[in-house]
């Protein structure tokens, strides 16, 4: 992995590759919510976020602060124009009930069979669910983003979770720094690879084999 | 309701006879927003222990809006704690694990809808959020039109503090921008409800078509404290 690359960046550009014009998203803190930096001209998305608002806008400029608008990682925001606030049985009907286009959040795990563990590492952290196992159960689209591999450089993406469980089979595409991943019944498909690997270093670094035509016509995600 | 309309406004000494040992007690609000800090202080000063805390999460931070209830937790006076996001609690984890803290984590909606269940005298609810992980366990497991779901059950308490920004003294509240959170569901779920109010007016004051929380789940309103 070049160092020069933001890998942030790069995860999150590629993530808003994948949302379309006019969904309706719920988007986890971090890389998940720099994606809306990156959408591209003509791609407008309604954020949800489950403290209970929909139309969620940009964070607020210190003289529009109200201390009691934030989203869910406690910004103060302001809400757009046509946007609304709920309480949190609405909001996580609207999660429940499939009313969202997609999600998109981090993971400490995903699997081959689209299972997800990012809500507690025994012994070193507990962050619980809060709404995600609402999200990636409800959802339409699950996206998960995250860095291909632990800092001591393990495979997050493996044949089977050794976590506990945030979802069975529900994590539709994996974005990181290495691929863009995407879940079919056989298995996890390379739908695409970053510029700046190659498929031995993507197919060495990952935990469960990866599904793929000819290794010469992967497309590339963008830089 | 005019002239019959009670008073339910009421003193920091009222509201601390309510406190008592072995209480459940939620707490709405979602991490600063929506907190009655002004009744999580005078729990805290309280003399009450054995509490079941039920909330959506809670702070540890010091000086925050939480601490009055993180800081009972860390010294025993909350032996359960049943939470959905606790990354923002780092006592939480390590209590937990040391046996020394009894812990149900409960995924947001389904914390949301089981005290919604519990408000509203609904047995529970079928639910595929955390089905087959360890949140199902245990449940039973019941398929409908060929889906499968799992039953959780409804959460009721004995106290609900709740917090809003504008109430009138028989209870009608509003909660404006994203203060609404676990506030609306929490105040009708248990025996005996306390609201919290930024400010308070007479009865008649708000429009009854934007009233959040119904005066009927109230069973008392306390001014917010500035600085809260």
């Amino acid at each position: 992995m070049e160092k020069e690359i933001n890998i942030r960046e790069f995860i999150a550009k590629n993530v808003a590759t994948l949302l379309k014009n006019g969904y309706v998203v719920d988007l986890g803190v971090g890389m998940p919510t720099l994606a809306t930096n990156y959408l591209p001209d003509g791609v407008t998305v309604f954020i949800q976020a489950e403290n209970g608002i929909l139309g969620c806008g940009p964070k607020a400029e210190e003289d529009e602060i109200d201390p009691d608008l934030i989203d869910a990682g406690a910004a103060n925001i302001v809400c757009l124009p046509g946007g609304c606030t709920f309480d949190s049985a609405i909001s996580f009907g609207i999660i429940r009930g499939g009313h969202l286009d997609a999600t998109v959040l981090g993971a400490l795990q995903v699997d081959e069979k689209g299972n997800l563990a990012n809500w507690y590492l025994p012994g070193k952290m507990l962050p619980g669910p809060g709404g995600a196992m609402d999200l990636v159960a409800g959802a339409k689209k699950v996206i998960i983003a995250m860095e291909h591999t632990t800092k001591h450089g393990d495979p997050k993406v493996l044949k089977e979770c050794t976590l506990p469980l945030t979802s069975n089979g529900t994590v539709d595409t994996i974005v990181t720094d290495l691929a863009i991943l995407e879940r079919t019944p056989e298995g996890l498909r390379i739908a695409a690879i970053a510029p700046h690997t190659t498929l031995d270093y993507l197919l060495q670094h990952t935990g469960c084999d990866l599904i793929y035509d000819d290794p010469d016509s992967i497309p590339l995600m963008i830089a | 309701m005019g002239k019959a309309a009670p008073d339910k406004v009421k003193t920091k000494a009222e509201a601390l006879d309510q406190f008592k040992d072995g209480s459940s007690v939620m707490v709405g609000g979602f991490n600063k927003v929506g907190v009655p800090g002004t009744l999580l202080r005078w729990l805290s000063e309280s003399p009450a222990k054995e509490l079941t805390l039920i909330c959506n999460n809670c702070s540890n931070a010091e000086g925050g809006i939480w601490y009055p209830a993180a800081s009972m937790i860390k010294a025993g006076r909350i032996p359960t704690v049943r939470i959905s996001y606790l990354a923002t609690n780092t006592d939480l984890r390590p209590m937990w694990e040391a046996g020394e803290l009894e812990l149900e984590i409960i995924p947001q909606g389904t914390l949301a809808e089981r005290i919604r269940a519990g408000a509203f005298g609904i047995g529970g609810f079928l639910t595929k959020v955390g089905i087959h992980t360890q949140i199902s366990e245990g449940k039973p497991i019941i398929e409908v039109d060929g889906e499968e779901y799992f039953l959780e059950k409804p959460l009721k308490a004995d106290i609900a503090l709740v917090k809003a920004t504008k109430a009138d003294k028989m209870g009608n509240a509003i909660c404006h921008g994203t203060s609404k959170n676990f506030n609306t569901i929490m105040a009708p779920a248990a025996r005996f409800t306390i609201l919290e109010a930024d400010e308070i007016v007479e009865v008649g004051q708000l429009n009854f078509d934007h009233i959040d929380i119904p005066s009927i789940f109230v069973d008392m309103v306390v001014q917010s404290e500035k600085g809260t």
